[in-house]
This record gives structure tokens, sequence and C-alpha cells, in this order.
């Protein structure tokens, strides 16, 4: 049983650790202009896909291909934002931005069926598919990577969210958009660089997934979702919620997926109806306090 | 002056009309039609391509050596985009707007149970040359007339491979796996069904997957516990990767095999030939089975060079085989072509081809295994047990289990 869960835990942290990237993603734009992309899966998926056409077919080192794929998707981030944001963001109410991303992705799937096909196509690993053993369980060496790549990036963005210039702008226009603009800071600019980060996320989670899923047009759709299932359960406003949260749906599927395979799939979205019924700002979310 | 000149007018221009029409008709009969209806786009276009090639072979070699009375037939081909409900369109259009005489499709087993309703009620026969769920014969062959054929190898006999060799080898405990689409939860039953009747143990399972699951080690992990020395899994090419990935990860050893599935190119190219080496799968037909094969092979080779050549050999060789079989209807059928056009003649050709399929008795060439009557009143099955077996993957090549 204990080599059961070993084996859970690996596979499922690695999993999960992807999704808690995407959902980095919903964060950083949720708390700037309440709106999210639910585009990310689609987005993550042109970053395994554009990033293999650099690795494989172009022969580039992972490393540019990883760099080319956060390049593109970064410009695409920039573009959705003029494309489907700013134009439905005009009324502090309006949820078309909703409709707007929805959208956007599937022009964007079968944009990518036009070009890669509709079938999977093997990403070659960068590290070899040597199964390496920790403990009595076997893990990829690209799933070590996917597990401490993703997390460091969660860090990392935190790190320039506090710390940097530029993201304690982007922080301050998340607290208080009139003070912040007040302050001399050009919100519009930070709703700009919020997507640009957001996507550049979901692109480099679509390149360090791609060898162990495959890259193809439809591989998107169910870290997008599961992503989502995550921040909520996390609470969508706090960062280290969304990381618990992704690793915790992750790690979740598999020790369900023990008991019984057929809970597998399932168990996230009842999890997030728990959740939402006991605390519906998340786990970790702090409850709203409304003062009238 | 004008206006007594126009019921003239009028009157001529009728004349020439109907004379325009009476020689168009007799300068172009309507040509023959052949249906042709599979998953080009979906799931399993990698199927519907190639057994679209196979479709064009058979209709370019039959017109190239005269066609019909002269005229070149005509196939009318259509993308059910491995949707059922595209499939039933599809078959609706074919019988009602393009009076097909026979339709040959479809490729997924899901859109094949939803259109033999509309085959059989509209009495048009139905060669379909790939899906392999046991329904889709089973359900009308209790008919007086059923319309429904197949040249592929049914979930049933492909299981029955599988209990050959593993009561050959002497395996005691199975393990079970398969995926949750509909097609994987029959095979389950088909599969628990022939174990039971074999009076073989399933010692783990059967255990349940998604098609895009990236991670089996769960269920492997049960199949180790379980101490199983063979496993038959029910996984597409996608999954069955993951599978012999995950096998890697959890350190467990044994031979598996999945259905036909296993014998996609994609399979090769997803896990690469070290993978892959030693997994089993079945298959009706190798590139080189006999020198019928060898021939088409060189043909398809040549012909679709530009497609990457024969790329799904199997799908493309019973579609082959199942458009050659209605080809060979419509000759001793003989209609007229001319006649076609009134409905109850159409009708009733459409009728005597059905029986034309089923009484085919000089079937000497074929690429699959089949015999040369290889339908009979009850039996449309064309491949059986003696049409098949389980191949295994050895550097990249599929060979014979031994």
């Amino acid at each position: 049983m204990l080599v059961k869960l070993w084996q859970a835990l690996l596979s499922g942290l690695s999993v999960g650790s992807v999704y808690a990237l995407i959902a980095q993603g919903y964060y950083v734009t949720f708390i700037t202009t309440g709106a999210l992309n639910f585009g990310q899966g689609e987005f993550l998926m042109i970053g395994a896909l554009f990033g293999l056409t650099c690795y494989v077919t172009l022969g580039a080192p992972y490393a540019i291909a990883v760099a080319a794929s956060i390049a593109l998707l970064s410009v695409m981030g920039a573009g959705l934002e003029r494309v489907a944001i700013r134009t439905t963001l005009r009324h502090a109410l309006s949820l078309s931005w909703v409709l707007s991303t929805v959208a956007v992705s599937i022009i964007v799937r079968n944009a990518a069926v036009q070009i890669w096909g509709p079938e999977q196509i093997k990403f070659p690993s960068p590290f070899g598919d040597r199964v390496l053993h920790i403990g009595p369980a076997g893990i990829f060496p690209q799933e070590l990577f996917i597990i401490f790549g993703a997390i460091g990036t969660v860090v990392l963005v935190q790190f320039f969210l506090r710390r940097a210039v530029l993201g304690k702008a982007l922080t301050a226009v998340a607290y208080n958009r009139n003070a912040a603009a007040v302050m001399g800071i050009n919100v519009q600019r930070m709703v700009v660089l919020a997507f640009v980060l957001s996507s550049a996320l979901a692109g480099l989670g679509g390149v360090l997934i791609a060898p162990i899923t495959f890259a193809w047009a439809y591989m998107g759709t169910v870290p997008g979702i599961k992503a989502f299932a995550a921040a909520i359960i996390g609470g969508l406003e706090n960062p280290i919620g969304i990381l618990i949260g992704g690793l915790a749906v992750g790690v979740l599927e598999q020790i369900f997926g023990i008991i019984n395979s057929n809970l597998k799939e399932g168990i996230t979205f009842l999890f997030v109806l728990l959740i939402l019924a006991v605390r519906p700002t998340g786990l970790m979310g702090r409850k709203e306090i409304e003062k009238v | 002056m004008r206006a007594r000149g126009w019921p003239r007018k009028a009157a001529w221009s009728l004349i020439a009309w109907f004379g325009l029409a009476a020689a168009g008709t007799a300068l172009a009969a309507e040509p023959i039609k052949i249906g042709f209806s599979v998953s080009l786009t979906g799931g399993t276009d990698d199927y519907g391509k190639a057994s679209l090639m196979g479709f064009k072979l058979a209709l370019k070699e039959y017109n190239a050596k005269g066609g019909y009375k002269g005229q070149p037939v005509e196939g009318v081909i259509y993308d059910d985009e491995t949707k059922p409900a595209k499939g039933v369109e599809n078959v609706t259009r074919l019988i009602t707007r393009d009076n097909v005489l026979a339709i040959v499709g479809p490729v997924n087993s899901g859109v094949a149970l939803a259109i033999i309703d509309i085959a059989q009620k509209q009495q048009v026969t139905l060669m379909d040359p790939i899906a392999t769920a046991e329904d889709i014969i089973k359900r009308y062959a209790k008919e007086p007339k059923s319309y429904i054929f197949r040249v592929s190898l049914n979930d049933g006999i492909q299981t029955s491979f599988m209990i050959d060799y593993i009561q050959k080898k002497g395996y005691k405990r199975i393990g079970l796996m398969h995926d949750s689409t509909g097609w994987g939860q029959s095979g389950r039953d088909t599969a628990l069904r022939m174990l039971k009747d074999a009076n073989l143990n399933v010692a783990a399972g059967p255990e349940v997957f998604d098609q895009n699951d990236t991670d089996m080690t769960q269920q492997l992990t049960k199949m180790k516990d379980g101490n199983v020395d063979f496993i038959i899994s029910y996984s597409l090419a996608p999954a069955g990767v993951q599978i012999a990935k995950s096998m890697q990860k959890v350190g467990l050893r044994v031979p598996w095999t999945s259905t036909w599935a296993l014998i996609a190119p994609n399979f090769l190219k997803l896990g690469g030939k070290d993978l892959i080496e030693g997994i089993m799968t079945v298959t009706s037909y190798t590139i080189d089975h006999s020198e019928n094969a060898k021939k088409f092979h060189a043909v398809v080779e040549k012909e679709y060079a530009a497609d990457a050549g024969d790329f799904h050999p199997v799908a493309t060789a019973q579609t082959y085989d199942a458009t050659r079989l209605v080809l060979r209807a419509l000759d001793k059928v003989a209609p007229d072509p001319a006649r076609l056009e009134d409905r109850a003649y159409l009708k009733e050709v459409r009728r005597q081809m059905r029986d034309a399929v089923e009484g085919i008795d000089d079937f000497t060439q074929p690429v699959t295994k089949m015999k040369p009557r290889p339908f009979s009143p009850d039996n449309h099955e064309s491949l059986g047990r003696d049409s098949g077996f389980l191949a295994v993957w050895r550097n990249g090549k599929l060979v014979r289990a031994e």
C-alpha cells in the first residue's frame, strides 16, 4: 500500500504542478482585471506544438524551444487582451469576456488542427526515456523536470510580483485600480502585462508536459479545466492556495485511482462542489466582508 | 402582333425543351454510383483515410478495365467526422438523393451502430470494411434478409485469437484493462465472457482508463499486485504507448496485447520501436502474407507515394476487398443504367445487389484472407477465425506471434 501511495504521489505531483502553473495564469489576470482566459488550455497546446516545431522540425535546442514558445505566447497574450478583453471590459459588470475568450480558444484550436493536424505527435524528451527510481516508485526524468520547473516558476512569479518594480505596479493595480492610476501607474499597460504573463505561463506548461502527453491540437482542454478547478479549490485570489490546489488535484486523482480507477476522472469536480459548498472562496481564500 | 405570336413561341420552346431533356438523358445516362462514408476527420480518421485509398483504388482498377458496360462507376464520398449523427445524414443522403446502389463504410463502430438501421430499412447493402463491434452484424442476423455485411475481424474473433494464444502458452493469471469509451466497455464484456468460457482466471481488473490518460501506474500496480502473467487491454495507440511507458515505471514485465488498434502506424511513431518491442496486436493482413497481398502492397505504395505510401495497410486492404465485392455484385446484377431514374426499378436493383453479394462464390483474388464464397445467408462476416492472427512488434515491424 505504501508503495502505491508513493507512486501515486510522484505521478500526481508531476501532473499537479502543471495544473498549478496554468492556474497561476488564471490568478494573475483575475486579480488585475477580474477576468480570466478560458482558453489557457488552448494556449498551453500552442506552446507545446510550437515548441515541437522548434525542437523537432527545426532542430533547435530544448531551451531555445522553451524560450520561443514563451515568446510566442506572450505575443498571443497581448493580442488576446487587445481583441477579447479590452473590448469587453468597458462595462464594469460585463461578463462578455467569458464568451470572447472561449471564442478565441475555439479559433486557436481549429487553427492548430489546420497547421499540425488532428493527431498526437511524439515530442521526444530532452532528458531521455530511462526511468529513474526513487525508492520503489519509477518516474521519468522529464516528470521530475516538470515538478521543479513548474514549482520554481510559480515561486519566481511570486517573487516578481512582490519585489520587482513592474511586479509591484501590477500588484498595486490589483489592489486598487484608481489609486494606482493616481500614483502614476499606467493601468492599461499593467493589464496587458498580466495577460502576457498569464499566457507565457501556459506556453511554458505546454513545452514542459508535451514529452509526457504527446503534442496535439486537443491536448489543452482537460488541463485547462482541471487547472481552473485547482484555482477554485485553492482560492482564485491566493497564489499559495492555487499552488497547493494544483498539486492536490494531481495527487488526489492518483490516490483515488488506487481505490478505483473509475473514480479518477470525477473526483476533482466532486471536490470542487464540496469546497464551493463549505468554503466558497476556496481553501485559502479570504472571506469577503461586504460593508454596507 | 405580339399578342398573337406568344402561344406559338411558347409551344416551340416547350418542344425544344423536351427535346433537349430527352437528348440529355440519352447522351449521358446517370452514371452508376457507389456510396462511401467513413471518418476522414475525427477520432478514427487514420483508418478512414487509409480506407479511402482502398476504395479509390478498387474503383480505379474497375473503371480502367472498362467499367460497367463501358461507363465508369462513380464513387460518392462523404466524411462522417467520426460522429454518428453525421453518418446518419450521409447515408440518408446517399440513399435518397445520390441514388447509390450500395454503400461501403463506415470505419467507426459507434457510427456503424447508428446507420445500419437506415440501410436495413431502406434495403440498401451496407458493406462495412473496418468497424469491429459484434452487434453491427448481429443486430439483423436473424432477419430473413440482412443488408449488412462486413470485411473486418469483429471484436469477438479478435479476442478469440488472444485466448488461443494464452492457452497455447499456458498463461494462467490474466489481467484485463480497457478505455472508458463504448468500444472499450463492449470489449471488456466480450473478454470477460470469453475468458470465463475458456476457464481462465481474471487475476486483476477489469481496470479502466481514459483514452487520453498519460499515467497508467495505478492500474498497472494492481496488475503487478495480482501477479498477472498476461494482460489483455482494449486501448487505442496513444493509450497503448502510455501503458508501455507506465509499465517501465512500475517495473512490470509481462506480455500484453490489444486488439488491432495497435497495428495503427501511429503506435510505432508515438512509441518508437524500442518501447513497443514485444507488444502484441491482432491483424487480418500483413503486406507479405500472400502473393496477392505483396502485389497489392506494391501498387498502393506506388499509387500513394505522395501520401507516405501504404500507411495503414490493413484498413486499405480490407476496403479494397470490400469495394471489389460490391462491384462484383454489380456485374452479376447487371442493371440497365437508363432505367435507374425509375425509383421502383432502383429499389429492385438494390434488393438484387444484396442477394448478389450474399451469393458471390468466385472471389478468388482477395488480398485479405477470405474464402471464394465470403458470405452466405446465415453468415455476413467474410473474415473469420482463420483469417487473422496475433502479431507482435519486433524491431519496428509486425510479425506473427509464435
